[in-house]
């Protein structure tokens, strides 16, 4: 075979490839927008704050998608819903704030794509990214006390410090304040939130 | 010593002088070849290093987490990146350029170019692991490698192409041997791949919503692709000149040339079954993985019935033993996959254990081993001779890290998996079923990271060090003094 | 010397490999053909037709093609948007504010009860009333304004919720019935009077359907049907 036709030849068969799962999606996926929700009137999905914005990065950087996944896969094959995963399925358009997605290949953590519906305070994230065996006993997580730092109260203690449970405690007269970075990512897990109706995603019948 | 112009055909006139041209052609990419399988044996032993972190991090949460550099989620894509990346692409690469040059029959004279473009690839796979420890990753996996990384690789891949096709074309007319064109098309895919899933994902914003089917698809030809059909190329070259016969059938090479390309491509979405991933993408990922087994069975038909009886002896031997259990690992890896891709398998089996087992036995099981059978095999006309008995310790230290991931892997990944699936067991009980398993999955690691450590020192050693009794006989120990790089 | 210098000692340096010609077995052909051809009927099944926009297969199968899921529940929408218009006068309990504005609550106006008709309640909220009303046998005398700016499926919605809501439990109002009436009262700007209004023959949306009029049935099995049933319309589809 002539190299000038197997290039053709590959380039046209792998091409096909190329235009059905990279081409299609970033024009079929790549272009759907928020929309006004018909049964709630807002936006979804909804606005996301510059803060979970940056906190992304953070998810990013330090590999929790190694992890963690952040997908609802459907019934009646998964059982992602009963096991309070999220109240429906998660399509293309619950990714569109983020850049990137992080789907996640393994659950070595639990599933995160509505973390923030379950756990609402800030104080846990933090107390529980400062030690995660205190507050998780048997948690496989590893600690990420890098996100923290030991300051000296000044006058009041902050409205951030972190209550200290475990081994880590802070000098007398220190507290443990979550950096910026921690902030942030805290704002991010907390604003993953897949609870709003889409239309391409049903929220299955609650008897199931 | 004298070398022809690189343009000047070889003649055959008899089988000594094709076999002195041989040798002739060996010596002149010698320094080139030497320096990809050095490059690429560092990264192999550092990634392998890598992952004993990580894999002891997921036995032993605390450990090492004092600093950002060395948490989990840092070091585990670090070492991914340098096993695919450093190890695997830079001994394909290494091996064939070899077989280029073999195929086309030409003394290569200058090398300047190609040793450069390996010296920035590994400059640029420094920078870029060192990033991403560093916390500069993208958190996409595979393609973690920073945005300047990621480019300096590019261009060091694009330059050492040009190289290649400049110099090493084949005459045209001269019919094309199926190993030859997995690796010239293997070059092809890479530069699409990894151009096309940068632009899109790391060079430039993308929304969220397209990041899913982008990384999949990439990640599938990253290792569908390119890993395979570089590892693949190394196969049907050694295993028919080791048996000493042709291989036995063009039309089935071609079949499974043909139909990895088209399957290989299409079979991204396989990690997002039940994911955010239109429908039909996901089933036509299914559908492609399954049918990846008719080239497989294509591969392993064909290079079986080409070995045929000499296969006992080609499994005596160190090297090819190597090449076989790599070709074995493949058709598991293959089939390995398409189990967990259907879909009713999937909702146990996807996000447990098994999947990071299924990527430890396509590094490890089907590309190392192939690529480590590839490099002993040419090392005695490279380098001095070196013990086979040291090679085959390394084999089976392999095959037991091998043993342990594909256990945990199976097990490990049933338990999990209907844990995962139980409505009634609750996440942190997930944690401690897996966690026998996950100690199996650290000895491997430990157990391979050895065999690559012996590995490296055996290399090294050949490379430099005469040996007082050679084990293997080399007729013609190749001079030290061989001015190769020009 | 290709004899005496081995690649290593399994590999004597024979040079280039070569190739045979043997023929693709036959099994492999079938083979091949099987697997294809069920991989082809998987892809067929499991596609949800082809679309962007399903992501569960087990939803929609290629044959039944159209639009991945059901509207959103009418009486959803319809809460909000009665409580963005309504509840100023009628109030969030439909009780209404007693000698000013009427209660929705068990109202023959809203459940098309005696002369009241499902064309009357469409009509009164497009153009709005005025003047004494007589409602649960309380008279009114007060003026509610036009809700024309409203879609169709808006109005639907209101009316299919506060006829389902508090005890309420009448059919609910398509949004193409709605669109009728509008057509038929396309010039009129006026507010209505009681008077006007039972002048006019009581139609119901179950008599409306039955009629030969070119009513759209909705086709796609997922979309929430207007049950033809009065009585069990607002219930929801037991076990659904």
């Amino acid at each position: 075979m002539k190299s000038s036709s197997l290039f053709l030849g590959v380039a046209i068969v792998f091409g096909l490839s190329w235009v059905g799962l990279v081409a299609y999606p970033y024009v079929e996926l790549g272009g759907v927008q928020p929309e006004v929700s018909e049964e709630t009137g807002s936006l979804v999905p909804p606005p996301v704050s510059g803060v979970a914005i940056e906190g992304q990065r953070v998810y990013a950087a330090n590999g929790c998608v190694y992890c963690h996944s952040q997908q609802v896969r459907p019934l009646p094959l998964f059982t992602d819903i009963p096991k309070g995963l999220g109240p429906r399925q998660t399509v293309a358009r619950d990714y569109l704030r983020y850049q990137p997605a992080s789907l996640g290949r393994v659950r070595t953590g639990p599933d995160l794509a509505n973390v923030g519906l379950r756990r609402t305070e800030a104080s846990w994230f933090y107390q529980h990214l400062y030690e995660p065996s205190v507050v998780s006993p048997g948690s496989n997580m590893p600690a990420y006390r890098y996100l923290f730092e030991e300051r000296e109260i000044q006058g009041q203690r902050s409205d951030l410090a972190v209550n200290v449970q475990g081994p880590h405690q802070p000098k007398p007269g220190y507290e443990i304040v979550p950096t910026p970075e921690a902030q942030a990512l805290v704002g991010y897990l907390m604003s993953l939130k897949r609870d709003y109706p889409l239309p391409e995603a049903p929220k299955p019948p609650e008897e199931g | 010593m004298t070398a022809s112009t690189p343009t000047t055909q070889p003649t055959v006139p008899a089988d000594s002088s094709a076999a002195a041209r041989r040798a002739e052609v060996d010596r002149s990419v010698r320094g080139l070849v030497l320096f990809c399988f050095a490059s690429a044996i560092f990264w192999l032993v550092v990634g392998s290093f890598l992952q004993v972190i990580s894999g002891t991090q997921l036995v032993i949460p605390s450990f090492l987490d004092c600093a950002a550099f060395f948490t989990f989620g840092r070091v585990q894509p670090a070492g991914l990146t340098a096993l695919v990346f450093g190890w695997g692409s830079l001994a394909g690469l290494g091996f064939g350029i070899w077989q280029m040059a073999r195929a086309s029959g030409k003394v290569v004279r200058g090398v300047t170019l190609p040793v450069c473009s390996v010296i920035l690839w590994n400059l640029a796979l420094v920078g870029g692991v060192l990033g991403i420890l560093a916390g500069k990753g993208s958190g996409i996996p595979y393609l973690e490698l920073p945005g300047p990384a990621a480019f300096a690789i590019l261009l060091a891949f694009g330059l050492l192409v040009i190289w290649l096709l400049l110099t090493l074309r084949g005459t045209p007319g001269q019919p094309l041997y199926i190993a030859k064109a997995f690796f010239v098309v293997a070059l092809f895919l890479f530069a699409w791949l990894y151009s096309s899933a940068n632009t899109l994902l790391i060079w430039t914003v993308s929304p969220g919503s397209v990041t899913g089917p982008i990384e999949g698809w990439f990640e599938n030809g990253l290792f569908g692709l390119w890993l395979t059909f570089l590892s693949l190329s190394a196969l049907f070259y050694l295993l028919p000149v080791a048996a000493g016969r042709p291989l036995h059938s063009q039309g089935l090479a071609t079949f499974a040339f043909w139909t990895l390309l088209f399957f290989g491509g299409w079979g991204g979405m396989r990690y997002f079954i039940g994911g955010p991933i239109p429908a039909w993408m996901v089933s036509a990922s299914v559908v492609a993985t399954f049918l990846l087994i008719l080239p497989a069975l294509a591969v392993v038909t064909n290079l079986g019935r080409t070995i045929g009886d000499a296969g006992s002896r080609l499994w005596e031997a160190p090297t090819t033993r190597y090449l076989i259990a790599g070709l074995i690992f493949y058709f598991s890896w293959v089939v390995g996959c398409a189990f967990v891709a259907i879909p009713t398998v999937s909702s146990i089996f996807h996000f447990t254990i098994y999947q990071e087992g299924l990527t430890l036995i396509a590094i490890y099981g089907f590309v190392s081993l192939t690529l480590i059978g590839a490099i002993l095999t040419l090392l005695p006309r490279f380098g001095h001779s070196f013990n086979p008995a040291s090679a085959s310790l390394h084999f089976w230290l392999i095959i037991v890290g091998l043993g342990l991931f594909a256990t945990s892997a199976t097990i490990g990944g049933l338990l999990q998996g209907f844990a995962l699936y139980d409505v009634e067991v609750s996440f942190l009980n997930v944690v401690d079923y897996v966690f026998p398993f996950r100690v199996l999955v650290f000895v491997g690691l430990l157990t391979v990271f050895a065999a690559t450590l012996g590995f490296a020192a055996l290399f090294a050693r050949s490379v430099y060090v005469p040996a007082k009794e050679p084990a293997v006989p080399v007729s013609q120990p190749v001079p030290q003094n061989v001015e190769v790089v020009a | 010397m290709s004899e005496q210098s081995p690649m290593n000692p399994a590999t004597p340096d024979t040079g280039e490999p070569t190739v045979e010609n043997a023929s693709v077995p036959v099994w492999f052909w079938c083979l091949s053909v099987a697997m294809v051809f069920v991989g082809a009927l998987y892809l067929g099944v499991n596609s949800g037709g082809f679309k962007a926009n399903v992501f569960n297969p087990d939803q929609v199968s290629w044959v039944g093609g159209g639009a991945p899921a059901g509207p959103p529940d009418p009486k959803v929408i319809g809460k909000r948007l009665f409580s963005a218009n309504c509840v100023v006068c009628h109030q969030a309990s439909g009780e209404g504010v007693p000698g000013q504005f009427p209660p929705l609550v068990d109202s023959e106006w809203v459940l098309s009860k005696e002369w009241h008709g499902d064309n009357h309640l469409v009509k009164l909220v497009l153009s709005g009333m005025q003047g004494p009303v007589t409602v649960k046998g309380q008279p009114f005398n007060n003026a509610m304004p036009a809700w024309k700016q409203l879609k169709d499926s808006e109005i639907a919605a209101i009316l299919t919720y506060i006829r389902s809501e508090w005890g309420n439990n009448a059919a609910p109002i398509p949004a193409d019935f709605v669109a009728k009436i509008r057509e038929e009262i396309a010039d009129r700007s006026d507010p209505w009077t009681q008077a006007e209004l039972q002048a006019i023959d009581r139609v119901l949306v179950s008599e409306a359907e039955a009629a030969p009029a070119p009513e759209e049935a909705p086709a796609d099995p997922n979309a929430q049907p207007p049950a033809p049933e009065a009585d069990q319309a607002a219930e929801p589809a037991p076990g659904a």
